[in-house]
């Protein structure tokens, strides 16, 4: 049967209302045939699929590019798809605020299995997967749904500073057993030492993993508050500047306006800047506390980092003391001539 | 009535390694005085004692008195007397804050005992020695972390020795209730002790900064109402 045949029966078949063997007739013919311009033309309203129509289109358009009707179509195809296009963002758009206000009524479990819903659409929203990696349980889902918000938005910075904190906690469990032990969960906490026991690295580390647990449970029996770390590291930051205070207050007898020392008195910030640096030191680098004072330097998780922060608040705190000790020595000197 | 120890044991740590430590200097320091002529001796007292009216005139070694002070002690039994509140009371204190804030309370406490004498007792020209300041500081914030904690303590009834276990808070609110007659003896009537009674109720008072001195743990079972 020659082409021209078969484009007969094919328009044929159009005309009388059998689409399908129409449409399976032209894609035979221009299978073997691929630059038969009326086919294709055809096949621009044959086709189910939009996408495809308007392949169909811009294959006519190639072939041919002064068809206008072809044009005229591809524009029509193509707002359409337009149309479509928005159409499918506002309900994806809906439905991410059905999910936050999930969020924000506390159905933390509904919200994520609505956003795991929405990710299977294949025009999913960024912010599905943020909101999956915000409320999924497990730190492979987590990760899972990091890295495809970065396929969608590769420049995402937050993003990018999340997913290197989950992947250190992927490889270091009891570092993430302590964060949550730090945000006083203290369920999850006791859960991840529990699954870090299961492969411990030496006896010890078993033994250090058992008395850990050993004592959350303690404090969950007890019922023990969570104290917030902010309030920790302002508490733990006042100790040693009142000491500063009180011990430049016998030096300069008592009564500072009488005796003042600024050099004495500006010591003072330092050591509470010092006893700060400390004090942060105790939390663990992951903390956001880290992230909003020090950004990237709390991205990496490092013990050095804590052990630099709390060496550089040591000499901050004793330079003041050891100025204040000059200062008495000095006067000593001066007291014993 | 003396304290002989705390029978409850330690949460976090087995080892009080700063009490042991300050115990260790208060003696090796001690040691040292005794090995000094008396002239020496009345020398080092004059000038690493705390006198009152040598911190209001700004005179002297100033902060380094402050604290030399709270190390050296009058005799044998001045040390032994003082080191054994120490140990008793110092050795859960410091389980709770951990070694280094305690080593920070432990002179805060000292020194607010100083201030305290100084500004009680202005014109006072006799140099103030021993650990006690400090100590009661100690003993304040045992008071307020384990008030239910027994100590057992030496108590003679006529000659007839008994160690009954004694409630912390009584224990130490009868040691601190001591202090007030004859503090506000000297402060009215100047009278003179060979006793810092003022030394001591401001060292206690000192324990008002206890809080910020705990561990986080400590610190989350004190405001659960939970023992310490």
């Amino acid at each position: 049967m020659t082409e021209n045949h078969l484009l007969q029966r094919a328009i044929k078949a159009a005309r009388a209302g059998h689409e399908l063997t129409a449409r399976d007739i032209f894609l035979q013919i221009v299978e073997s045939e691929p630059q038969n311009e009326v086919a294709w033309m055809w096949l621009t309203g044959l086709l189910d699929d939009l996408d495809d129509r308007i392949d169909a289109c811009e294959k006519v358009l190639e072939i041919n590019s002064g068809n206008a009707n072809a044009r005229q179509y591809l524009d029509q195809l193509l707002a359409k798809k337009q149309e479509a296009l928005y159409a499918e963002r506002s309900r994806a758009e809906e439905q991410l605020q059905q999910v936050r206000n999930l969020i924000k009524s506390n159905k933390q479990d509904s919200a994520l299995q609505l956003a795991r819903k929405l990710t299977k659409n294949k025009n999913v929203n960024a912010d599905a997967w943020r909101l999956i990696a915000k409320l999924a349980p497990g730190l492979d889902e987590q990760i899972s749904a990091l890295e495809n918000l970065l396929t969608v938005i590769p420049s995402d910075v937050h993003a990018q500073k999340k997913l290197r904190r989950l992947r250190h906690f992927q490889k270091n469990p009891l570092d993430l057993a302590a964060m949550y032990e730090e945000k006083g969960d203290l369920d999850k906490a006791i859960a991840t030492y529990g699954l870090a026991a299961t492969k411990p690295a030496s006896k010890q580390q078993w033994d250090s993993i058992y008395w850990k647990i050993a004592r959350l449970e303690n404090l969950r029996y007890e019922n023990i508050a969570h104290i917030s770390t902010r309030l920790s590291v302002a508490r733990l930051t006042c100790g040693p500047a009142i000491l500063y205070l009180l011990l430049t207050l016998t030096q300069v007898g008592i009564n500072p306006f009488a005796h003042p020392e600024p050099l004495l008195w500006l010591g003072f910030f330092w050591v509470l800047l010092g006893g700060f640096m400390i004090a942060i030191a105790t939390v663990r680098s992951h903390n956001r506390l880290w992230f909003i004072l020090f950004r990237d330097a709390g991205s990496g998780g490092s013990p050095w980092a804590r052990f630099a922060m709390a060496a550089a608040g040591w000499i901050l705190v004793l330079l003041p003391h050891i100025m204040l000790l000059l200062f008495a020595f000095y006067r000593l000197l001066h007291f014993i001539r | 009535m003396l304290p002989i120890n705390d029978t409850e044991p330690n949460r976090y740590s087995a080892l009080p390694f700063m009490t042991i430590s300050l115990i260790v200097i208060n003696t090796f320091v001690l040691i040292w005085e005794l090995s000094l002529t008396e002239k020496d001796l009345h020398l080092v007292i004059g000038l690493f004692g705390s006198t009152p009216s040598m911190i209001w005139a700004t005179e002297g070694a100033g902060m380094i008195s402050t604290i030399t002070s709270m190390f050296l002690h009058g005799g044998i039994l001045h040390l032994v007397g003082n080191m054994l509140f120490l140990w008793v009371f110092g050795r859960r204190v410091e389980d709770a804050f951990g070694p280094w804030r305690f080593l920070i309370y432990y002179l805060l406490a000292g020194t607010c005992a100083d201030l305290t004498t100084a500004i009680v007792q202005p014109d006072m020209s006799i140099p103030g020695i021993g650990a006690s300041g400090a100590i009661f500081g100690v003993m304040g914030a045992y008071l307020l972390l384990f008030p239910g904690g027994r100590i057992r303590t030496l108590l003679f009834i006529n000659i007839i020795p008994a160690w009954p276990r004694i409630r912390a808070f009584w224990f130490v609110l009868y040691y601190l209730l001591i202090q007030i007659p004859p503090a506000f003896d000297s402060y009215l009537h100047g009278v003179q002790y060979d006793v810092g009674y003022w030394a001591h109720i401001g060292g206690f008072f000192a324990c008002i900064f206890t809080l910020l001195f705990l561990k986080p743990e400590a610190f989350a079972r004190y405001m659960s109402n939970v023992a310490v």
